[in-house]
């Protein structure tokens, strides 16, 4: 912690910077919140541990001169999309990319602690210590990762001007497209009914669509009144259509930082829709995003020798 | 959607979204030709397969049609230049969705026809009402 202060304290003594994008302690328990530094004393406030959930990056654009961020590999990857995508401008960032073992689900902590009253919680090394009114907790971090975490392949950030700690391998991940795999395996009839079923229980808040860093038109197809593609009403139809595209617009551009699922309060299992795509692409077009800003997005280019089998 | 099942005179609805500049021709040349192929097919032209937006299609189902056809020029016949393959390479991740979230592959149909593959064009259409007729009614869209 003193490391990323003394960090941010040197940067924003520096002219050019305007803020340092980061973290604070939220007032929930475990809850960590965005936080804008500008001001020396403002540093002191940031933290860096793994409930700091949320991706940084689709706060970038709110600021019209250089800013600093502390990225995790996750909101790296959704940096280098937006890069990719000239959605940012790179001379306008100062990146301190963060090594990450994995992020912690709030959700699952929460639900854990079974409604007692938090005081404060504290993160040391691989252990979560929780403080209520009277007595205390520890829980073991790995039972309570993101599920997007344990087959992720990217602990160090791809992208970084300063990078705190050294670069970290892996290996022997489990693999990310299992679950896909299992879906796919499915009949169609039961796919359907799995899919419409979820479909149906949609509220279409658009927290999805708000929180993913990749979702940044100005204006979305879904507030779209002529032609009017979904109705404004929530039914299966119209659910269904926002999903399908929602979906199709993230095809080789979602790096799976699984926000979508974090913000999900139906609890719509997003990252699969996500991560069927991602195989697509990846199996077809032999891209994975995220990794190499100097590439096209695969649907914003061609080869003629494209594979083309389903075609007559 | 039970009842339309039920009777035994249902046809199938297919839309086709067509580039203006091969199959639609194509279309009009199998026209021209008296070649005869099923009525149940509704052509809409557009300018390029590249200008089909997978909205169109998902609106397609939702509106009532049981099976979706894209058809455009051949590779290198773009009067675009590379619209089809462009529109090749969003439909083929778009397919794969359609059929990760429980559509029956037979009910996406995309091919490349020529203004002078009429013949072509009244058999493929031949063939997508005869397989969509042994599907039956899609459901599960416009409900």
């Amino acid at each position: 912690m003193e490391d990323i202060i003394n960090i941010a304290r040197e940067l924003i003594k520096r002219d050019d910077i305007e803020a340092i994008i980061g973290y604070e302690k939220g007032r929930a328990p475990f809850q960590t919140v965005p936080f804008f530094a500008r001001t020396p004393e403002d540093c002191d406030k940031l933290i860096m541990n793994s409930l700091c959930v949320n991706n940084l990056v689709s706060y970038i654009n709110q600021f019209s001169g250089k800013v600093a961020i502390f990225v995790k590999p996750c909101d790296a990857k959704a940096l280098v999309g937006l890069l990719q995508e000239h959605q940012i401008e790179r001379e306008k960032l100062h990146i301190i990319g963060i090594n990450c073992q994995g992020a912690l689900n709030p959700k699952k902590l929460r639900n854990a602690i079974k409604g007692r009253m938090v005081k404060d919680w504290s993160i040391n090394g691989d252990k979560i210590k929780v403080y209520y009114e009277s007595g205390e907790e520890e829980f073991n971090i790995k039972d309570f990762l993101l599920d997007k975490c344990p087959a992720c392949d990217t602990r160090t950030p791809p992208i970084y001007d300063e990078l705190l700690g050294d670069e970290i391998k892996t290996a022997d991940l489990p693999e990310l497209l299992a679950r896909v795999k299992e879906l796919e395996k499915l009949p169609a009839a039961e796919k359907q009914q799995y899919w419409n079923e979820h479909f149906e229980r949609c509220l279409r808040c658009y927290a999805c669509v708000k929180i993913c860093p990749l979702c940044y038109c100005e204006r979305c197809f879904v507030e779209n009144a002529s032609p009017q593609w979904i109705d404004k009403s929530n039914n299966l139809k119209s659910n269904k259509a926002f999903h399908l595209i929602r979906a199709y617009h993230l095809a080789g551009r979602c790096i799976d930082c699984g926000e979508c699922d974090r913000a999900c309060p139906m609890d719509i299992p997003l990252r699969e829709l996500n991560l069927k795509m991602r195989k697509s692409v990846e199996e077809h077009f032999n891209y994975v995003p995220g990794k190499d800003i100097d590439v096209p997005p695969p649907l914003s280019t061609f080869k003629k020798e494209d594979p083309q089998d389903f075609i007559r | 959607m039970e009842e339309k099942s039920a009777k035994t005179d249902w046809e199938p609805r297919i839309v086709g979204f067509v580039c203006n500049w091969c199959t639609y021709a194509g279309a009009d040349l199998a026209g021209t030709s008296r070649l005869k192929y099923p009525p149940n097919v509704r052509l809409i032209r557009l300018p390029c397969t590249g200008a089909i937006d997978p909205l169109f299609i998902v609106k397609a189902f939702q509106s009532g049609a049981d099976a979706v056809l894209v058809s455009g020029c051949h590779p290198n016949d773009c009067h675009y230049t590379s619209g089809n393959y462009h529109a090749r390479r969003k439909l083929t991740v778009f397919k794969d969705l359609l059929e990760f979230t429980g559509l029956d592959p037979k009910r996406f149909w995309m091919s490349w026809i020529s203004a002078s593959e009429g013949q072509k064009f009244a058999s493929f259409m031949e063939e997508i009402v005869t397989e969509t007729k042994k599907l039956g009614p899609l459901k599960g869209y416009n409900n």
